[in-house]
This record gives structure tokens, sequence and C-alpha cells, in this order.
């Protein structure tokens, strides 16, 4: 889907939810605010970081052994090793940076508890950003099993058809959000509406891809 | 009101979501945690977005769920474990024997329980004071003592007593007991050898959380999770962090029940 589709003219648009309560400019939360709001004692808070990171942890420990339900232990173990040293994080790096050692620790961890070596390096590529003195003789597998390779393909078109049945407006903001990666205020800009709109659009759409693909998640597990 | 916090999640897990409204997403979520299960969908349509296979949707509500049960009951450790230290060090000087009795009994007819789980920490936390009030009662007559152990003696009331009988091995009598106060009732306290103690004696494995006491005993009754008892052992164990374990046993120089509790971690 090119971006010139994408970003033709539209016109502005009103939204149930009211743009007035939403600040149009000001500090957005980020890793560390969640954090501190948790060693202030709102648990919630640790709520939304599980949430986001959930994904990846899982997915990261994935790569360390096969077993779908002990990855799954592991991982929670993580969080949990995270919950308990969160008062001790002072924020010297990005949150994600500490959690992903954590849970590469942990996994690890539990390998050499069970007496495990790695069987082959699979050459999974890291992410940027992710840890650049992981250790690849650590690992074990790699998620890209041809079944999920098949499943990625298939979602793949699921969600272009998801996105395509969107209306325009909701089909621009998701894709300038998701595909190109803009700020919700240059989403705003190209769009010509305000930001609490562009906001109330990506949410929308989001949910309408998810009920588009949710079969598609569940039965091909 | 429930598709305006999911929302505003997905904004937040944009990194767009304004510091000003955070506060008030945190309150609502914490009222009602079931919000989340919305925000999951959307996130998982995030995830697909980018191209990734993520788990399937229950899967993912299966794992959220366990590990937040596993929090909470990291928070009830956690929580006991500052209370319990709190109350030491404040009654290393002054000991509040009422405190005692009041909170074993509230622990005895389970007035702490609350059937919502937000309070289960609140609940712990008695129960840590309770435990930790013990050990102090334990630590402050423990000159009166032959032995060499940090042991509390609590004597049962004259009317449990009566219709007591003795426990067997792995059996946990701990509900049907309360606290007396030392200072008024000097004769109801004892402070045995528990290294000679041993035969008959229900004495148990210095690991078997099982039996931890109180804090177990109430948290299974109110429908905790089942890995409590392995969360706390796995807490002993890795942790390193004084936890008292309960003991029953009867005193057979006075023919006493005695609830005693001794640090089971070196």
């Amino acid at each position: 889907m090119s971006i010139t589709a994408l970003t033709k003219p539209v016109k502005p648009h009103t939204d149930s939810t009211s743009v007035e309560q939403v600040p149009q400019k000001s500090a957005k939360v980020t890793d560390l605010e969640l954090v501190r709001r948790v060693q202030a004692g709102e648990k919630a808070a640790f709520d939304i970081l599980v949430l986001k990171y959930q994904h990846k942890i899982i997915k990261l420990v994935m790569r360390f052994m096969s077993d779908h339900s002990e990855s799954q232990d592991v991982a929670q173990d993580a969080f949990v090793k995270a919950y308990k040293a969160l008062p001790n994080f002072r924020g010297d790096s990005a949150f994600y940076t500490w959690l992903y050692r954590i849970a590469v620790n942990t996994a690890k961890n539990y390998l050499v508890s069970r007496g495990r070596r790695p069987r082959n390096y699979s050459g999974v590529k890291l992410r940027s950003g992710e840890d650049d003195d992981f250790d690849p003789s650590m690992l074990l597998t790699s998620t890209d099993t041809p079944d999920r390779l098949a499943m990625t393909a298939q979602l793949k078109e699921g969600i272009h058809e998801a996105i395509s049945a969107l209306p325009e407006d909701l089909r621009v903001a998701v894709s300038l959000r998701e595909y190109e990666g803009m700020s919700y205020e240059d989403i705003a800009h190209i769009m010509d509406c305000p930001i609490g709109t562009v906001r109330s659009r990506i949410f929308r759409a989001r949910e309408s891809i998810e009920k588009h693909i949710h079969d598609l998640l569940e039965y091909s597990q | 009101m429930s598709e305006q916090i999911s929302e505003q999640i997905s904004a937040l897990l944009d990194g767009e979501l304004p510091e000003a409204e955070l506060s008030l997403l945190l309150r609502q979520i914490e009222r009602q945690p079931s919000v989340l299960e919305q925000a999951y969908r959307v996130q998982q349509a995030h995830i697909c977005s980018l191209g990734e296979a993520p788990l399937g949707l229950t899967e993912t509500l299966s794992f959220s769920t366990r590990l937040h049960a596993a929090i909470r009951e990291q928070d009830v450790v956690q929580d006991s474990k500052s209370v319990a230290l709190a109350s030491f060090n404040q009654q290393q000087n002054k000991t509040d024997h009422s405190q005692l009795a009041l909170a074993n009994t509230q622990i005895r007819t389970g007035q702490t329980a609350s059937n919502d789980s937000r309070w289960r920490p609140l609940l712990g936390a008695g129960i840590a004071a309770a435990v930790a009030l013990v050990a102090v009662n334990a630590w402050q007559y423990q000159d009166q003592s032959p032995g060499d152990l940090d042991v509390g003696v609590l004597e049962a009331d004259n009317k449990e007593l009566s219709n007591f009988q003795p426990p067997t091995q792995n059996q946990t009598v701990a509900s049907s007991l309360s606290a007396s106060n030392p200072k008024t009732d000097n004769s109801s306290y004892t402070v045995p050898n528990f290294e000679n103690l041993n035969t008959d004696l229900p004495v148990l494995p210095a690991n078997d959380f099982r039996q931890v006491g109180y804090s177990d005993y109430l948290l299974q009754n109110n429908v905790a999770p089942q890995s409590t008892s392995k969360q706390l052992s796995r807490f002993a164990q890795e942790q390193r962090e004084i936890i008292y374990q309960e003991q029953i046993y009867i005193d057979p120089r006075s023919g006493q029940i005695v609830l005693s509790y001794r640090s089971i971690v070196e």
C-alpha cells in the first residue's frame, strides 16, 4: 500500500471522542514514568508495562526453548523478577533493555538448571536496540518455524484485507502510524485534524483489524 | 467508558498519551482490571500490523492472568516482609501485646479477610504483623529460655484447650489457637528448649511451607492462587529472606500446646 494512496486529502472528521479533553501538546507518558508510578505504589502501571512488553518477552524466551509452555513459565518468571527488582530500577537504561536482560538471564539460568546445552545456533537476527552482548550460543531455537512463517504470511494477508476494508480516514491514520511510524502530531498535520481525532481513528482502526483477524489468530495456534 | 480507556491505552502503547491523563487511567484500570482485555485486543492488531504473528488472544490473556496472580502473591509476600520488619523494629523497644491478641483474634475469625482480592496484600500484612509480634515476643523472652532458638510460645485458650486433640503428623491446628498476654498472664507462657523436642512432636520439615501457618492457611481459605506455597518456598529459597515457620507441638514438660515460630532461613 503506497503512502501516496494513503495521504490523499480527506475531510476533517468529527469523532465521538471529545477532542477538547485531549491536550494538544504536553509531555507524553514514557516507560520511565510508568516505572516511577509502580515505584510509587500504582500497581496498574505495571499491568501496562506487561501489556506493552509481554509479546516481546515471550517471543524472546521462545528463542531459547522449544517448549511453548516452558517458555511462558520462564517469561512469567522474568516479569515477576522484574517486578521484585523494580524498586531498585534507577532509569540508567531504558526499561525494555533492563527487562530484556532479566528475561535473557532468566532463560539462561533456566536452561543451565536443567542441564541443557544449546543444540545449535539458528541464526536469529537480533534487532538493534536489543542486547548487544547477547550470547548466540545460548540460543536453542528460532521462532521462525515453517508453521509460524506460514501463519505470519496468512496474517499479513488478513491485515491487508482488514486495512483495505477500513473507512478511508481510519485507514490513512492507522497506516501512517503503523507503516510510516509517524507521531500523532504529524498525522494530525497531514490529515488536518486534531490529535484527539487521530488517536480515536487509530484506536478504532485497530479494533476493527483485531475483529477481522481474531479467528485467524485463535485457530492458528 | 471501557472504550475510552482502551483508546487511552492504545495511545499509551504508541507513546502518545499525555501525562495529564495517566493518573486517571491508572485509577480506572485499578478499579476495573477487565478493561485491559480490550487493550490486549488492540495490542494484537498493533503487533500484527508490524508484520509479526502474536500469540492467540486466549493464550495472551491466560498468560496475563497468571502473571497478575503471581505478582499479587508477590505483593502479599513483600508487604508481609516489610510490615514484619517494621513491626520488629518498632517493637524492639515496645511490645503491644494487645495488638498481638487482636491480630490473632482477627486472623482466627477471618475478620481481616475480604472477598475483594485487592485487599489480600493488607490481609497478608496483618498476618505478618502478628507473626512478627510473636517473633518479638520470642526474642524478648529468650533469656528465660534454656534453649537457643527464637521461639515464641503461645498457649491455647483454656476453653479451646479442653476440646483440643493432640495434633498428629502433618496436621495443622493453627486456626484453633489464640494468643494471650504474657505480661498479665505469666503462667501461660513457657519457653521450651526446642532442640530437646523430638519423637512424638509434630516437627515440620524446615522448608515445608504447606504448613507455614496462619498466612498460608488464610490465603488458601480465601481462594488464593494455588501456587501460594510454591511462591513462598521459592521466595525463601531464592531471596534468603526471613520467614518464620509456625510449629505446633506439645511441650513434654508442661503438657501445654505450644505454637512457635522460628526463622527457617539461615
